[in-house]
């Protein structure tokens, strides 16, 4: 679909070697997780296989991204740049687009220990980061789609939970700047950068060009590209001679687990008290994790293989488990520890709750503080059926995540019942705190089948049917109201904000180059 | 301005809520306004606004008077004040998730007690007026004295209804919807995400914005519990270096809540309003003071307070720190009251003759003894005394930049001095501008400086976002790069 | 299982590039955190294990034809089975199998392998090697030793064809090293023929698999009943790959194995010091390659809604139960000698890039691969570089001498040759 005059130019920008049309290895751009369920969404036979690029390029510096945005420009070529590339959302979504992949650029290129700040390129991981803040005794918000997924993106342009959130907070609220190609070509830096070539600052002169880059779901890739984050860091509450290290031999790894760190899985009979313990523990800003599902989500999340998760399950969790949390005390020093233990104990006891490990009734692995750590126990969630999803997605504080949660089970159990995703009970859910508690958001992660036609639709239909309830009861805005269409149904309960949207698009991409099948559009639907 | 114009306005805001009789203290060389009004609600603000988009004509907007350092003022456009100050209503106090929803004429005098008697504490900023604007503060930024609460450097502004230059309403952050507050407050919600809604963040671009986006009809605001037990320590040190490094070591930990840093001189000016008195104090003073306070909450605040005061004095020593309940002539109740209560002295309506300009900046707490060495240096020349050089360091959120202010204090019955003040404040600028102080807040002349130095694709920038939410340059013209004429 | 029978499994390929670096909990450093070579030095997303299992699946769903360019996706993997090591830590999913069942598609489609592939596998099929290499030399190696082998004996040492030809210092040190062990040992000399590992990882199943056929015939008629092999490819064939397509009941011990447990016995007893700090390279046909194919004969169920297990259990290949610690064993049982781990070690080993015909037929990106290992273990700080696969041994050497590199390679036999007072 490029003309050939088009390719010799993108060619020339990147280089031979770093630009394909190849179907073959374009196709490999075409496949997407979450394809199967817009596509069920869109009425149309469920597949991962959505619109192929009709190039692909791996820049490697923001100049090449720069000069080949403005091919695009010129040429009236859409774009869409991915970093780690995960999610529908890494797609494009019409024929005459090309994929910018940011792989090449990989760099750290400022840890600030001092004043606890990062500043990474768009393909660094987020294991990569930790592991190289570690040997500055810091850490960083990583969001929860998982350690091999780039934290640039994140703080950019997604909506950005994790584990860690109580103590590290939320992707948006970490941006202290970025280097931004924006679509029409123009390079941004916002913040201090951009007066001082520092990256302490995100916001001014003036008022912040943060708000209109990505909002609390981020832009997914549909206003230009990001080229480099500065991002805040949190100190990682280990003694400084600790080291990160792993032993045993895959699934059972070991991990040396720093003094002063512990978990806890308070456990309670009803909402109302689940509801109080967790306001008034993450009150106090003293754990860092805290974070809570259904007892299908504990067995998984504390186990190493699916059929471990299955037993555990079997075993007699699914009895136990009721309203729990899983709470991670991680200390600076024994002073801190003991506080914040017997701060976990009295909550605990106030409440009447019971706490999970200390009844053996799961049994976390030193490993498990890893993965926690590492903000991999949401890819946990896969092991069920190698594909999960997530509807729902509202945050504003814990008694909207509770409401949530009760409103969204006789929701999904119309689909369990069905067979079309997995029988959770309705109990699956996904709730974290931001910030010692000052928000928290509920997700409700899904299993289904992405190999069954049924089933994908099946789930399509339960999101939607999501959307709707979150919609008419005022529930929060989901993660994935993205694109036109949705973005219209949302506005008109919500102050009909896509008409800011579009002005920004507008303003921003007059081209109109930059994917915006999960964004929107300067004209709309019309 | 016509009278069609005057007589519509009277209308919307009724005949109280209207004059033109200017009672307002103005920044040198502004205009006068042709009227004043009061509104009282979002829709009368609306209203006006879609007038002076109709019929052209400007609108300053002040909830608690003019900013100290106000704007080069409104020429050649005929403009209104719009004073907020009697949308003084707190809507809202939220115990349980710690919130408070307020309009912009509350100010800080009438909330703090408000919401102590609810168990919970504002975010001050140090010694805010007692009659400021919370909200105003909030929306440019002012920094907090707590840096452990300091999340983002917007808080603790959390959601806002607001009123476009366009004449729009809207809400930012989760209290947009979907749904209408009372619907979202049914459904558990409390208005506590500032995030969105959906793919931008429009709270972002209204707070620092100096009026030129938007009008804030209400805002809600992160709180904090009242601690059960506060205490607040003082070191002292002839030099800032030991006093920057025990920052950095205990900022990462997030112990302390008030962490402040400034020398003899602006300490002693805020805690005695006459010369005699800030001498006494100042001269029982060390050079450099690092003031921590220290608190415990929560169902074990005994608990939590001694294991943070025993971790923070462990770290100080470690760090050759002497943190002690007083200092010199100042004790740390003193120091407390003065953290967590609002200024009678700063009010505008002191009749001190020694007053102060500020600089104030954003930097890095490592960098903050290069720029007051360069200041000391430049103020030197000048003539001015370092004993009239006050200096605030406030680190922000949680650590990762420092509120850098310098406050010159100065004679204003002496004109000459006045002068020299002046003439010393733009050259100082421009040497910090220079030198990597980021102006994120800037005013006057210093906003002129900040933008001609930003990069023209941001300044472009700045202009598309301005005429996306005031295409007609309806607010506040004259403030950040938005010059005083038609852009 | 067919490519076909693959269907399901790749359309659960979430592409979440975890199979582009090492397990993420094992990560330590950015510079090391990678472990497929060939997504690092191609970079398009098709370069990954789940790269290669779209392209397969497209090829499948007739999206795309097995033109060129995916050939070149295709070929240029070593199919270390990195990226199912680090994807099996959460999923169902087997991108190595996929891209070796890929390969024998394209052989019997007519397209696969390569020129270059087709011509070291013309040779095996004329001469018995690769190398396209004289028969007569294949027992050069032995020239001038001598060695206390037993023509009858049921054990052989099985050089194989790299060491053979390319790798003689290898052949020697062992079989030197059984000799002073006093193991009862034969070789086979000039009726030593190749396992059949080249022209099995590059998808000519037919053919390797005429090659195990006839090689086990001749074992038998031999008397063979222990093959013991200092070369990690030979070892993963008749260890891991001949049981899947011919019966046998042969014995197969890679070197380090039985160097082991002839220390462990006290059989062999090393006499010398050698003050060295090593690092050891695990070969991934020694390592997670070598990890059994169990028989499994059971049926899916779903046990809950969407959720399905195999009953009765189906064994998981995930790489744990490679061969990792008898060479480290060996090395810790030296004088003198210090073992320093890489970042990337046992089932998450970077591979040397050599293998899956990736070294004939690119060459260049063989040896980036190469580099990429000799600096990993250069951070250790050692002197030298170890491991136990004579085509590591040519692609890591010829590693050491592209960046000339301070550090030095010896094969793990050479090691204990060395620690062997009178044995040369």
């Amino acid at each position: 679909m490029l003309e050939d005059n088009v390719y010799w130019a993108l060619e020339a920008i990147v280089g031979h070697s770093n630009i394909t049309r190849s179907p073959a290895i374009l196709e490999s751009y075409a496949f997407q997780w979450g394809f199967e369920i817009e596509s069920a969404q869109r009425g149309e036979e469920p597949s991962r296989f959505g619109q192929r690029p009709a190039a692909v390029v791996l820049p490697a510096s923001t100049e090449e991204v720069q000069a080949i945005v403005r091919i695009c420009n010129e040429h009236n070529v859409k774009f869409k740049a991915i970093s780690t590339g995960m999610g529908a959302w890494a797609g494009i979504s019409s024929p005459r687009s090309i994929l910018i992949d940011l792989r090449r650029m990989n760099r750290i290129i400022e840890i600030n220990a001092k004043n606890m700040y990062a500043v990474i390129e768009p393909y660094v991981t987020n294991a990569e980061l930790q592991a190289e803040l570690l040997k500055y005794g810091l850490m960083h918000h990583a969001q929860g789609a998982g350690p091999q997924t780039s934290p640039l993106a994140s703080h950019t342009s997604f909506a950005g939970p994790g584990f860690t959130s109580p103590y590290t907070g939320h992707s948006d609220r970490n941006l202290l700047g970025a280097e931004w190609v924006v679509p029409n070509g123009d390079i941004l830096r916002i913040g201090s950068f951009d007066q001082t070539g520092q990256w302490f600052s995100g916001d001014g002169p003036g008022f912040s060009l943060r708000g209109i880059m990505r909002g609390w779901l981020g832009a997914y890739g549909g206003l230009g590209v990001f080229t480099k984050a500065a991002i805040k860091l949190y100190s990682f509450p280990a003694p400084s001679d600790w080291k990160w290290e792993i032993s045993g031999t895959i699934p059972h790894y070991d991990w040396k687990v720093p003094p002063f760190w512990k978990l806890y899985v308070p456990n309670f009979e009803e909402w109302e008290q689940f509801e109080n313990a967790l306001y008034e523990l993450t009150g106090q800003d003293a754990v860092m994790m805290a974070t809570s599902s259904s007892a299908e989500g504990l067995a998984a999340l504390f186990t190493d293989t699916k059929m471990e998760a299955i037993e555990v399950i079997f075993a007699g969790l699914l009895a136990k488990a009721k309203r729990y949390f899983i709470v991670l005390v991680a200390a600076h020093s024994e002073r801190e520890f003991k506080y914040r233990d017997k701060l976990v104990r009295h909550i605990i006891e106030k409440y009447d709750g019971e706490d999970l490990i200390e009844t053996g009734d799961i049994s976390p692995r030193p490993s498990h503080y890893a993965e926690s750590i590492r903000n991999m126990l949401g890819g946990h969630a896969f092991r069920f059926s190698n594909c999960f999803q997530s509807t729902h997605g509202g945050m504003d504080c814990i008694s909207l995540a509770v409401r949530i949660a009760q409103e969204n089970r006789p929701v999904k159990e119309k689909y369990i019942d069905k067979g079309v995703i997995g029988d959770d009970r309705g109990e699956g859910i996904w709730i974290t705190t931001y910030e010692g508690n000052h928000m928290a958001h509920l997700e409700v992660p899904t299993v289904y089948n992405a190999a069954d036609k049924e089933s994908c639709m099946g789930y399509a239909e339960y999101q939607n049917e999501c959307n709707r309830v979150d919609l008419e009861r005022a529930l929060g805005m989901p993660f994935f109201i993205v694109g036109d269409k949705i973005h219209d149904i949302f506005g008109q309960r919500t102050m009909n904000y896509p008409r800011w949207l579009r002005r920004i698009k507008a303003a921003f991409d007059p081209n109109g180059v930059s994917d915006s099948s999960h964004y929107i559009t300067a004209q709309g639907d019309e | 301005m016509n009278s069609d114009i005057l007589n519509r306005l009277k209308e919307i805001v009724g005949d109280d809520a209207f004059s033109r009789t200017i009672n307002l203290t103005f920044p040198h060389g502004m205009e006068l306004p042709s009227c004043v009004i009061h509104p009282s609600s979002s829709h009368e603000i609306q209203q006006i606004i879609k007038l002076a988009n109709k019929k052209s004509f400007r609108i300053h907007t002040i909830s608690s008077g003019f900013p100290h350092h106000s704007s080069r003022g409104i020429k050649g456009h005929e403009y209104i004040i719009m004073d907020l100050s009697k949308m003084n209503r707190i809507l809202r106090i939220d115990v349980k998730n710690r919130v408070a929803m307020i309009e912009p004429g509350v100010t800080f005098e009438l909330l703090i007690p408000k919401l102590e008697s609810a168990g919970l504490r504002l975010l001050l900023p140090l010694l805010p007026r007692a009659g400021k604007s919370v909200l105003a503060a909030y929306l440019d930024r002012v920094p907090i004295t707590i840096p452990r609460f300091h999340w983002d450097s917007s808080d603790p502004l959390l959601c806002t209804e607001v009123v476009f230059g366009s004449g729009d309403l809207f809400r930012t952050g989760s209290a947009a919807g979907p749904g209408s507050l009372e619907e979202q407050w049914s459904s558990g919600q409390a208005q506590k995400n500032p995030m969105g809604p959906s793919q931008f963040d429009p709270y972002r671009l209204i707070q620092g914005s100096q009026g030129t986006i938007g009008i804030v009809t209400w805002g809600t605001i992160k709180c904090e519990s009242l601690p059960t037990y506060h205490e607040v320590y003082m070191a002292g040190s002839d030099t800032i270096d030991p006093l920057i490094e025990f920052s950095y070591s205990i900022l990462r930990r997030r112990l302390l809540d008030e962490h402040l840093l400034m020398n003899d001189v602006y300490l002693s000016h805020i805690v005695e309003s006459n010369a005699y008195g800030c001498e006494t104090v100042r001269s029982s003073l060390p050079k450099w003071i690092l003031i921590a306070g220290v608190s415990g909450t929560g169902p074990i605040p005994l608990d939590e307070f001694e294991y943070k005061r025993d971790e923070t004095f462990e770290l100080a020593e470690k760090h050759g720190i002497e943190l002690a309940p007083a200092l010199g002539k100042i004790h740390g109740e003193k120091m407390k009251h003065l953290l967590t209560h609002s200024s009678l002295k700063n009010d505008r309506n002191s009749q001190s003759i020694v007053v102060s300009k500020k600089i104030f900046f954003i930097t890095t707490l490592d960098q903050t003894p290069f720029h007051v060495s360069k200041v000391e240096k430049c103020a030197s020349e000048y003539g001015t005394s370092t004993d009239n050089l006050g200096v605030y360091l406030q680190p922000i959120v949680q650590g990762v930049n420092t509120h850098c202010e310098f406050d010159i204090y100065y004679d204003s019955s002496d004109q000459r001095e006045v002068r020299t003040t002046e003439r010393f404040i733009v050259t100082a600028s421009r040497l910090l501008l220079d030198l990597g102080a980021f102006f994120s807040r800037p005013y006057g002349a210093i906003s002129d400086m900040v933008f001609e130095k930003a990069s023209k694709s941001m300044v472009e920038s700045y202009y598309k976002v301005k005429s996306i939410f005031d295409p007609n340059n309806i607010l506040n013209p004259g403030y950040l790069c938005f010059g005083r004429g038609n852009q | 299982m067919t490519l076909q029978e693959m269907e399901e499994m790749m359309d659960s390929c979430v592409r979440c590039s975890k199979c582009k670096f090492i397990p993420q909990i094992a990560i330590r450093s950015k510079r090391f955190s990678h472990i497929c070579p060939s997504i690092e030095f191609f970079n398009f997303h098709a370069y990954s294990g789940g790269g290669r299992m779209i392209l397969a699946n497209a090829y499948l769903k007739g999206r795309i034809e097995l033109g060129p360019d995916a050939l070149h996706v295709l070929y240029a993997c070593t199919n270390c089975g990195g990226c199912e090591v680090s994807c099996k830590w959460v999923y169902d999913l087997e991108p190595n199998e996929v891209i070796h069942e890929f390969r024998v598609k394209a052989v019997e489609c007519g397209l696969g392998p390569l020129p270059k592939h087709q011509k070291y596998i013309e040779l095996v099929s004329r001469v018995g090697n690769p190398y396209g290499e004289a028969t007569d030399n294949r027992s050069i190696w032995s020239n001038g030793l001598e060695l206390n082998t037993s023509p009858d004996s049921n054990t052989v040492y099985f050089v194989g064809c790299t060491t053979a030809y390319r790798r003689p210092e290898i052949a020697r040190a062992t079989a030197l090293v059984l000799s002073a062990a006093g193991v009862n040992f034969r070789v086979l000399g000039t009726d030593e023929t190749c396992c059949g590992s080249p022209v099995y990882r590059v998808g000519d199943l037919d053919r390797a698999v005429e090659i195990m056929k006839k090689n086990i015939t001749d074992f038998k008629k031999k008397g063979i009943k222990r093959i013991i092999t200092s070369c990690a490819g030979c070892y993963n064939m008749f260890k891991t790959e001949y049981p899947r397509y011919v019966e046998h009941d042969l014995e197969v011990f890679h070197i380090s194995q039985v160097l082991d447990e002839l220390i462990d016995d006290g059989k062999l007893k090393f006499n010398k010091d050698f003050h060295v700090s090593v690092t050891y390279h695990d070969p991934c046909h020694l390592g997670r390659m070598s990890e059994p194919h169990k028989p499994y004969d059971g049926e899916k169920i779903e046990v809950i809604s969407q959720v399905f297990i195999w009953d009765p259990p189906k064994p998981v290949r995930q790489g744990a139960d490679g061969e990792y610690d008898a060479s480290r064993n060996i090395l810790q049982k030296i004088p003198g000698v210090k073992l320093v781990e890489m970042e990337r070690i046992r089932e998450y080993a970077y591979c040397c890039g050599a293998g899956g015909g990736v070294k004939s037929a690119f060459p260049e990106f063989a040896l980036w691969a190469a580099c990429e290992r000799v600096a990993e273990a250069e951070s250790t700080g050692a002197d030298v570089l170890v491991s136990t696969c004579p085509f590591c041994s040519t692609n890591l050497q010829d590693a050491i001498r592209s960046r000339e590199s301070k550090m030095r390679y010896m094969d793990l036999t050479e090691v204990v040759l060395n620690s062997l007072e009178g044995v040369e």
